[in-house]
C-alpha cells in the first residue's frame, strides 16, 4: 500500500516518490533511517522507468538536455551517497532527518507555484551548444509545443546539488531537478517534468549501488516497495497527462508539510 | 524515421525490464510467503530483480550512446558516455574503496 501511494505522488507530482516512503518506513514502521533511504532510493529507480516509459512513449522527455544534466547529477549522487556513508558511520543519523525535513520543507513551495504555464522561451549560447531546441505534443490543448532551453550553466549546477541531495537522502530530488529544467533552463513545464522524471532514475542507480555496496539495501524491504511503485507509477503518469489536478496536488502538499516536521523533530529528539 | 524507431527499441527494452523486475521481485515475495521469511530462495529471486531493476537506467543509458552515434552526433555520444562512465564507477570500481 505504501509503495502504490508514493509511486502515485511521485509520478504526478515529478517528486520521485522517496519524499512518502522514508518517512513512512523510519517514522511509522521503525526502520533504520539508513535501510528507508535504500527502499525509497531503489523505488526511486522504479517510479522513474515506470514513468519514463510513459512519457518516451509520448515524446515529451528531452533526451539531450537530460543526459547533459545527468554528468552533475550523477557526480553529485556518489559524492552525497559518500556523505551519507560518513553520517552513519559515526551514528549521525539525526542529521539525516533533519536535513530530509528542511529538504522536504522547502521542496512544496515550488509544488504549490506549479503549473501557471510557461512563459515565452528565450535563447542564449549554451541553446545551441547543447543542441536544446525541441517540440512536443501537447495533449490537453492539442497542439505542437516548440521550445528551446537556455541558461545551461545554471541548470547544470543546479543538477549536481540535486545529485548530491539524492545521495545524501535516498530520494529522487525530483524538485530541483524540476526546478533547474523549468525555472533556470526555461523549459516548459511538461518537457521538465518528463525530463526530470527520465533522469531521476539514472541519479538513483549511481547512488543505489553505494547504498547495495554499503548493506543499506534490504531486498526483504525493497520488494514490496517495487511492486507498489511500478503500480503506481503507471496509473499516476496516467492521470497527470489527463489534466492538471491541482486539488489533488494541494492535499499532497498539506500531507507533506506535516511529514516533514515530524521529521525535523525526530531528529532534534522531539518527537 | 530512424529516430522513431531508437525511441521504440529504448521504450520497449525499458518495458521489458520494468516487467522482468516486477515478475522477480514478486515470485521472490510469494516464495518467502511461502517458505518463510528466512528462506535463500525468496530473497534470492528478490535480488535478482533488485539487480534487473539497476540495469534498467544502465540500459537506458547504453541504448541513448547508441542513438547519437546513429545520429552521428560527438558531443552528445562523448556526454553520454561520461554518463555512463560515472554509473559504471559507482557500480563497480567505488565500492571497492568502502570495502577498505
Amino acid at each position: 500500500m505504501t509503495g502504490t501511494v508514493a509511486g502515485f505522488v511521485g509520478a504526478l507530482t515529478g517528486l520521485g516518490g522517496a519524499v512518502v516512503i522514508t518517512p513512512v518506513l523510519s517514522l511509522l514502521f521503525g526502520v533504520p533511517i539508513e535501510y528507508a533511504a535504500g527502499a525509497s532510493l531503489v523505488a526511486t529507480i522504479a517510479t522513474s522507468s515506470g514513468a519514463a516509459v510513459a512519457y518516451i512513449k509520448d515524446g515529451i522527455v528531452n533526451l539531450k538536455i537530460g543526459m547533459s544534466l545527468e554528468i552533475a547529477t550523477t557526480i553529485g549522487a556518489i559524492i552525497g551517497s559518500f556523505l551519507a556513508a560518513a553520517v552513519y558511520a559515526n551514528n549521525l543519523a539525526y542529521i539525516i532527518f533533519i536535513i530530509f525535513g528542511a529538504v522536504l520543507l522547502s521542496s512544496l513551495y515550488p509544488t504549490i507555484k506549479k503549473g501557471y504555464g510557461h512563459k515565452r522561451t528565450r535563447t542564449d549560447w549554451s541553446t545551441d551548444v547543447f543542441q536544446m531546441k525541441g517540440v512536443y505534443y501537447d495533449k490537453a490543448t492539442k497542439k505542437r509545443v516548440k521550445y528551446a532551453g537556455s541558461r545551461w550553466h545554471i541548470g547544470e549546477s543546479i543538477m549536481f546539488v540535486a545529485g548530491t541531495i539524492s545521495g545524501l537522502l535516498g530520494v529522487g530530488s525530483g524538485v530541483l531537478k524540476v526546478l533547474a529544467l523549468d525555472s533556470a533552463m526555461r523549459l516548459p513545464i511538461k518537457v521538465s517534468t518528463a525530463t526530470s522524471d527520465f533522469m531521476i532514475g539514472v541519479t538513483a542507480v549511481t547512488g543505489s549501488a553505494i547504498y547495495w555496496a554499503l548493506g543499506y539495501i534490504q531486498p526483504m524491504l525493497v520488494a514490496p516497495v517495487i511492486v507498489g511503485v511500478l503500480l503506481g507509477a503507471y496509473f499516476g503518469t496516467k492521470t497527470m497527462q489527463a489534466d492538471g489536478s491541482s486539488q489533488l496536488r494541494s492535499i499532497f502538499v498539506i500531507v507533506l508539510a506535516i511529514v516533514a516536521v515530524e521529521m525535523i523533530l525526530r531528529g532534534i529528539g522531539v518527537a | 524515421m530512424r529516430k522513431h524507431s531508437i525511441d521504440r527499441m529504448i521504450y520497449r527494452t525499458l518495458a521489458v525490464f520494468i516487467l522482468l523486475s516486477a515478475v522477480l521481485v514478486s515470485v521472490g515475495i510469494i516464495l518467502s510467503l511461502y517458505t518463510g521469511t528466512s528462506s535463500q530462495i525468496g530473497t534470492s529471486f528478490m535480488t535478482a530483480g533488485v539487480f534487473v531493476l539497476f540495469a534498467t537506467p544502465v540500459a537506458r543509458v547504453v541504448m541513448s550512446i547508441l542513438a547519437f552515434l546513429e545520429e552521428k552526433n560527438r558531443l552528445y555520444v562523448i556526454i553520454t558516455s561520461v554518463v555512463l562512465t560515472n554509473i559504471l564507477m559507482a557500480l563497480f570500481v567505488l565500492p571497492i574503496f568502502l570495502r577498505a
